[in-house]
């Protein structure tokens, strides 16, 4: 319980970015994949099948004009992926709450139609459990989501990252 | 063990919080166990910490520190207590001296001093926790009071919201980096350290000035008072502590030692790498600050003009993007060979809709540097200026 607490707070406080949607209802319609079920957590659709302290799926909408937690970059609504991108970077990077954090690709990426870029990074938690993180993030709208897959280094990672490819090409903006 | 540790480390950042023992130490340095402990706990957790991202190595750098804290310490000082310095890439203003003599120094506090004689008013106030034993005097002070447990849970809170610093330290450095020792030894290491200062000749008045610009840097920052200097207890009381004793006991003494240009040789490697510290926070102003304050000193580095011209460039007010291609030209013209500048140029150009412009860039940024980073990106807007129309 303890571990699932410290999880949903990586998540809200540190390596969501900082995160704070207020987005509601949600903006986009995703299928879950079997198995998997939803998190309770009152501002983002999270999935899980182990367990969030093994592997979890995000999908955050925040408004750009939300400040971050730790770096004081703003997104705005003319920014190049690239630039968003290296505003995302340098949150997590700046995170409190993460350890070692390291970026291992940085890349265009396109998100169903929607032109973004794509990170994949490790980083450990306080307990030096070892994490990996594909994560995906683009603007539309004035809001900028992200869709993000974290799991445990060994063994999870592998295990249900086509699982993560899979679910994202269900992902769908319903509005605006 | 380690669970072992970390509740003591819990129970001694509370007692931080409380009055100390005003009694110095009387007995010999590691007579007891319960200083041997201390000090067991303190080397564990260095050596986590030196061997974490945190550090930054620059042995040039070390040897003018540890030569200054050398130069600061007492005749008398115990054989066992080796002072030594160790610089920590963070850019908050912090510094923190575990109870066996090793000093830690932020890079952001490194970079916003303007003289050794600083730098020495900053090594002074720490060494003098270390040799004072306030970490041992707030230790057996929790241990005598009942009451600590009371404070459990909001030393809890705190620790929860702590840096990455955090991560690597417990029962000693925590208390020395994160909560600050009790007012009262706080003062203590205020007035012993001003007599170090003194002593050693360097310039006292330098001291205050150092508060200025942590005073100034909780201005810009907007935040609660930090932990070096600022938690116990507060920051204008410490000037006035110091003001006075530089009135009264110390009134003959007008001046002293600065060093102000060995320090700014030395030191400023570390300004420049801060404020891409600062950059990455956001900190526009400060990275600014710094960068400006590097160029003083080495008007022709490539480096800091193509800092400079990021901190415009991602910054983003009016005007912001004439003075970064302004840096990033200079940036250009003295180091022909680097890549960065150009990537940065040709994105202005191309968010501007002027893609031949902006593709010449991108090409020289790729031919400069095959296997930058961002080549993916760079491929795709080349490719992108090609269609709208900026062929070559």
């Amino acid at each position: 319980m303890r571990k699932l607490i410290w999880v949903i707070l990586l998540v809200v406080a540190g390596c969501a970015s900082g995160m704070q949607t207020g987005a509601q209802p949600e903006t986009f319609t995703v299928n879950a994949p079997k198995g998997w079920r939803k998190i309770n957590t009152p501002k983002y659709y999270m999935i899980t099948k182990d367990g969030a302290f093994l592997q979890y799926v995000l999908i955050q909408e925040r408004p750009i004009d939300k400040p971050f937690l730790y770096t004081k970059k703003k997104l705005r609504p003319n920014m190049l992926p690239q630039e968003v991108a290296g505003v995302v970077v340098d949150e997590l990077s700046t995170d409190r709450t993460i350890i070692q954090f390291e970026l291992l690709e940085n890349n265009p990426a396109s998100i169903k139609g929607n032109e973004g870029f794509k990170l994949l990074f490790t980083y450990k938690d306080r307990d030096g459990s070892s994490f990996k993180t594909k994560y995906y993030g683009f603007i539309r709208g004035g809001i900028y989501y992200n869709l993000r897959f974290t799991a445990a280094k060994r063994h999870y990672y592998e295990k249900d990252e086509v699982t993560f490819d899979k679910f994202i090409e269900t992902f769908r903006i319903v509005k605006p | 063990m380690k669970r072992t540790l970390a509740i003591i480390g819990f129970l001694v950042l509370v007692c931080a919080c409380a009055a100390p023992d005003k009694k110095p130490v009387s007995e010999g340095l590691l007579v007891n166990d319960d200083e041997k402990a201390l000090w067991q706990q303190a080397l564990e957790e260095q050596k986590n910490l030196n061997e974490s991202a945190m550090i930054y190595r620059d042995r040039q750098l070390e040897e003018y520190l540890n030569s200054v804290v050398h130069r600061l310490q007492p005749r008398d000082l115990p054989a066992e207590l080796s002072l030594r310095i160790v610089v920590v890439l963070d850019p908050s203003f912090n510094a923190f001296a575990f109870p066996n003599g090793v000093i830690y120094i932020h890079t952001g506090i490194l970079a916003c001093m303007d003289n050794e004689a600083q730098l020495a008013a900053l090594l002074a106030h720490e060494m003098s926790h270390s040799i004072h034993r306030h970490t041992l005097r707030a230790y057996r002070h929790m241990k005598a009071d009942p009451g600590f447990m009371a404070s459990l849970q909001n030393t809890l809170a705190q620790v929860a919201m702590v840096e990455e610093l955090a991560r690597f330290l417990g029962v000693t450095g925590s208390m020395a980096a994160i909560t600050g020792y009790a007012r009262e030894l706080e003062m203590e290491a205020d007035v012993s350290g001003l007599d170090y200062l003194i002593t050693a000749g360097y310039d006292p008045y330098q001291a205050l000035h150092l508060f200025e610009h942590l005073k100034e840097d909780i201005e810009a920052q907007q935040v609660k008072e930090p932990y070096f200097f600022g938690s116990h207890p507060k920051i204008q009381a410490r000037i006035d502590n110091v003001t006075n004793l530089l009135e009264t006991k110390y009134a003959d003494i007008r001046s002293g030692v600065k060093n102000t240009e060995i320090f700014s040789d030395k030191v400023s490697p570390v300004v420049l790498e801060n404020a891409g510290l600062e950059l990455r926070s956001g900190r526009f102003a400060a990275a600014q600050r710094s960068v400006e304050k590097y160029l003083r000193l080495h008007q022709s580095d490539a480096r800091a003009h193509y800092l400079m011209g990021e901190i415009f460039r991602q910054r983003g007010a009016d005007q912001d993007a004439k003075r970064a291609l302004a840096q990033y030209q200079k940036a250009i013209a003295y180091d022909s060979a680097y890549a960065e500048p150009h990537k940065a140029i040709g994105l202005i150009h191309f968010k501007n809709g002027q893609r031949a412009l902006a593709r010449k860039h991108f090409e020289s940024c790729l031919l400069l540097d095959p296997d930058t980073p961002d080549k993916a990106y760079i491929q795709g807007y080349i490719k992108q200026c090609v269609r709208d129309g900026g062929g070559g």
